[in-house]
């Protein structure tokens, strides 16, 4: 991406940013795109339509082509690479990994449970998912975007998934969207409204708000007194959806813990064979709190329990 | 079963995060060891073997004649005490090693480092020694091993030959002993014999009987004595008796026996004696009786002439007076002969008394005699046996010592064993870096499982995700594995280059210049 290209966007951005927040609407049909070439808009057309092809070179053998267009100035809408994500190991709408959807399924359940009040006690800000892990690179992303998936694929619950790292703000790389005005906007400028950072995908129920622009004291800013009225905005004002952070490492930043506070469910990632048990330990110190649900979520595990369990192997 | 298995399987798993840890520190030891082993020096091993003939030709001939010494148990235990330290003093003097000793600890510790270097096989059956010497340089191997040999054989012989002389010494020794008192005891009993000659046993018989004997012939001696004094009174009263009558009587009564009478009657005795032999016609005879006829003619003349008869009394008195003096001479002769028995008798009676002294300080004198005269007779048959026994091994033919194989020069180095310790250093350098591998993954464990997560965290387990596989991550993972394999490869190629390098002869030049710079 040239350096024109990216003043060109800034631009855009501001442009919108201006503009007047509608209510946030829900595109009306999935499209699954077929192949990078192939890009299916949405529905209503736009005058001033801009076409923007946003190359993310995450690692060199995949590039995840995301299309961002602007629909209307009320609304963002990015299309998402389901082929690309699904060959990247993702949890697309178009992966063939049953196992991984199964996997999937069942870490979900208990979380909308306590999400909506259904489990066995209600539980404050519930519907505030804070997916972290001891170091980063542990799959907290892979799994914030693939429980995400999971949820606006297969249920009645629209879901907006915020990429709170914005420090790696993998995240937002991983789906092109680092560039986009996101969590630290809203951190940074009093004029930026939450609504206005929204991001929604060709996936109807599934919105994100990317890290944001870059700043020079990201943790200082996710530290802040604003981040705690957001999280409260955040859960007062979207009662009836689930809000994923893929959050901070615990480790790695202090200020992680921070954000942990307003959450309602923290989902510590803990990668087989690779996280330290005393790493584990420590990450889970920071973060005992008894209002909270605290649980973990075993990720690239070899499990013998699901291989073959449905016809197909684990591995590719 | 089950269990452990998993187990195993599991701390394999996690050691394998470590693995490049592992291949670290296998090539860093790996190499290590291999350069240390290349650079060991070489070692030159020599070797002697000896074989001791104990069964000659000359043993069972000799069996009972000469004395056998225990040449297979003198010869155990030359092997026991051959690494002795006299003998490596002597090695170490022979072979010059001493001259690069200054101090005596210096010294203490060569001796002490031929003491472990030197290696005496023994088979017991056999008889067969082998003495092993192994040294960095070749020609000291040999040497040490040659001297060793020279001690070996010399100390076996040397014992032997010593042994015989003290032993020889010895019984010269007794034997001149024994002799002079051989000599002593065989001069007092001639001595003692000579002085109770006549006392000793054997001589006459029994003491008491010759004792009793004496006593009876004594008696009789005296029995006889009165008798003849009886006699002798007896006759004297015939002859007062006669004497009375003729005094008394008338004393022309009394006639004499003429001289002539006598004679007739003495011729006439004679004739009958001859008469008894001879017949009438014998001319003796007839001389005789013709002499009595003259005789008898002339007395008859000269009674006429006389006109006297002979007095018959006359005779008896003439008679008793000579039965009287034959008396007399029978009664002094058998006081003679009572006197003797008396003598004999005493002597006899004192004997007895002293007789039995004298036969136990015999008996006693004897007994030395013979103790001695034995010992002597068995120390001089052991004297000549030692001798020949001697002489024996002094032709050498008793025990051999067949040197089988004499101490080489060894030209090809015995050691060290470096194809051993390559292999050791690389089965070390495998098990130390799965070691190091292990004890990280110890160090800082980590969890597989949701089973393991539970229990460390105590948290409930939302889920398990599969590790995804993406082609990329396949394709890493091919990478990694494939560099790993190769790596270890290369560490397999590397040992073989060890390997070659000792073995091959063009090489051995270079590794002998790389040992000279370490």
């Amino acid at each position: 991406m040239s350096s024109i290209e990216k003043a060109i966007e800034r631009l855009i951005e501001k442009n919108k940013s201006r503009a007047s927040l509608g209510a946030v609407e829900d595109t009306s049909s999935i499209e699954k795109p077929k192949n990078n070439e192939e890009k299916v808009q949405a529905k209503k057309p736009v005058s001033e339509k801009i076409k923007e092809k946003t190359i993310t070179e995450v690692k060199p053998e995949k590039k995840i082509i995301t299309e961002i267009s602007a629909p209307s100035p009320d609304k963002k809408v990015c299309n998402l690479d389901f082929n690309g994500l699904a060959n990247a190991g993702f949890l697309s709408p178009v992966s063939s990994n049953r196992q991984l959807f199964e996997e999937y399924r069942v870490i979900k359940r208990p979380l909308l449970m306590n999400a909506f009040g259904k489990g066995a006690s209600e539980i404050d800000n519930g519907n505030l998912i804070a997916i972290t892990s001891a170091y980063s690179k542990e799959g907290k992303s892979f799994t914030s975007l693939n429980l995400a998936f999971s949820i606006a694929l297969e249920m009645d619950t629209t879901i907006l998934l915020i990429d709170s790292d914005v420090i790696k703000r993998s995240l937002s790389k991983q789906l092109g969207l680092e560039n986009e005005i996101g969590l630290l906007d809203i951190l940074n400028n009093a004029d930026i409204d939450i609504g206005d950072v929204i991001i929604g995908t060709n996936l109807p129920r599934l919105n994100i708000i990317p890290a944001g622009q870059e700043s020079s004291s990201p943790t200082e800013l996710l530290a802040s007194a604003k981040m705690s009225s957001v999280l409260t905005e955040l859960s007062e004002r979207y009662p009836d959806r689930v809000i994923i952070f893929d959050a901070p490492p615990l480790l790695a930043t202090t200020e992680a813990s921070v954000i942990m506070h307003g959450m309602g469910q923290i989902m510590l990632v803990v990668e087989a064979g690779k996280t330290a048990n005393d790493a584990i330990r420590s990450a889970l110190d920071q973060v005992d709190d008894e209002d909270k649900v605290v649980g973990v979520i075993l990720n690239k595990s070899r499990s013998s329990r699901g291989a073959g369990y449905y016809g197909y192997g684990s591995e590719e | 079963m089950k269990e452990i298995l998993q187990q195993i399987f599991t701390q394999i798993r996690a050691g394998w995060r470590y693995r490049w840890y592992a291949m670290m520190v296998a090539w860093l030891v790996a190499i290590l060891g291999w350069f240390a082993v290349l650079s060991l020096p070489d070692k030159y091993e020599a070797n002697a073997r000896v074989y001791v003939d104990t069964d000659s030709m000359l043993r069972p001939l000799l069996k009972g004649l000469a004395i056998q010494t225990n040449f297979t148990q003198r010869i155990k235990l030359m092997t026991k005490t051959l690494l002795s330290r006299p003998n490596l003093e002597k090695v170490a003097r022979e072979t010059d090693l001493d001259l690069q000793t200054k101090t005596t600890k210096e010294k203490e510790i060569l001796i002490n480092k031929l003491r472990s270097g030197i290696k005496l096989q023994a088979t017991r059956r056999d008889n067969l020694y082998t003495i092993i010497y192994s040294n960095n340089d070749p020609k000291l191997a040999k040497d040490v091993v040659q001297s060793l040999l020279t001690i070996f054989v010399e100390t076996a012989l040397g014992d032997t030959r010593q042994d015989s002389d003290t032993a020889q010494r010895f019984l010269d020794q007794q034997i001149s002993e024994y002799e002079s008192r051989l000599i002593k005891a065989e001069n007092k009993l001639t001595e003692f014999k000579r002085k109770n000659v006549g006392s000793l046993p054997g001589q006459g018989g029994n003491v008491f009987q010759r004792l009793q004997t004496a006593e009876q012939q004594y008696a009789q001696v005296k029995l006889l004595l009165n008798e003849a004094l009886k006699k002798r009174d007896e006759i004297m009263k015939q002859l007062i008796e006669a004497k009375a009558t003729i005094n008394t009587d008338n004393a022309p009564t009394t006639t004499t026996v003429s001289p002539l009478d006598t004679r007739i009657l003495a011729l006439q005795q004679k004739l009958d004696d001859l008469l008894l032999k001879y017949t009438d016609l014998h001319p003796a005879v007839v001389e005789l009786r013709e002499k009595i006829a003259v005789l008898e003619n002339y007395k008859k003349k000269n009674k006429t002439a006389s006109g006297k008869t002979v007095v018959p009394i006359n005779t008896l008195y003439e008679q008793t007076k000579l039965e009287l003096g034959k008396s007399e001479a029978e009664i002094a002769t058998l006081k003679v002969r009572a006197l003797d028995y008396k003598n004999r008798l005493i002597t006899l009676q004192k004997l007895v008394n002293i007789l039995p002294k004298v036969e136990t300080e015999l008996k006693r004198l004897n007994r030395d005699y013979l103790i001695n005269k034995q010992n002597y007779d068995a120390l001089v048959s052991r004297r000549e046996s030692a001798k020949m026994s001697e002489s024996a091994n002094s032709t050498g033919d008793n025990v051999k010592f067949k040197v089988i194989d004499p101490p080489r020069l060894p030209v090809i180095p015995a050691g060290p064993k470096r194809m051993l310790f390559s292999v050791v250093i690389l089965m070390l350098a495998l098990v130390i870096g799965g070691g190091v591998a292990f004890i990280l993954s110890q160090l800082n464990p980590v969890i597989y499982d949701r089973q393991a997560l539970r229990k460390l965290t105590g948290l409930p387990v939302f889920g398990s995700v599969s590790r995804v596989w993406t082609s990329e991550l396949l394709l890493k993972r091919r990478i990694e594995v494939g560099v790993f394999v190769v790596s270890g490869i290369g560490l397999l190629i590397i040992f073989a280059l060890v390997v070659f390098l000792q073995n091959y002869a063009g090489a051995q030049e270079m590794l002998k210049g790389l040992r000279g710079a370490v």
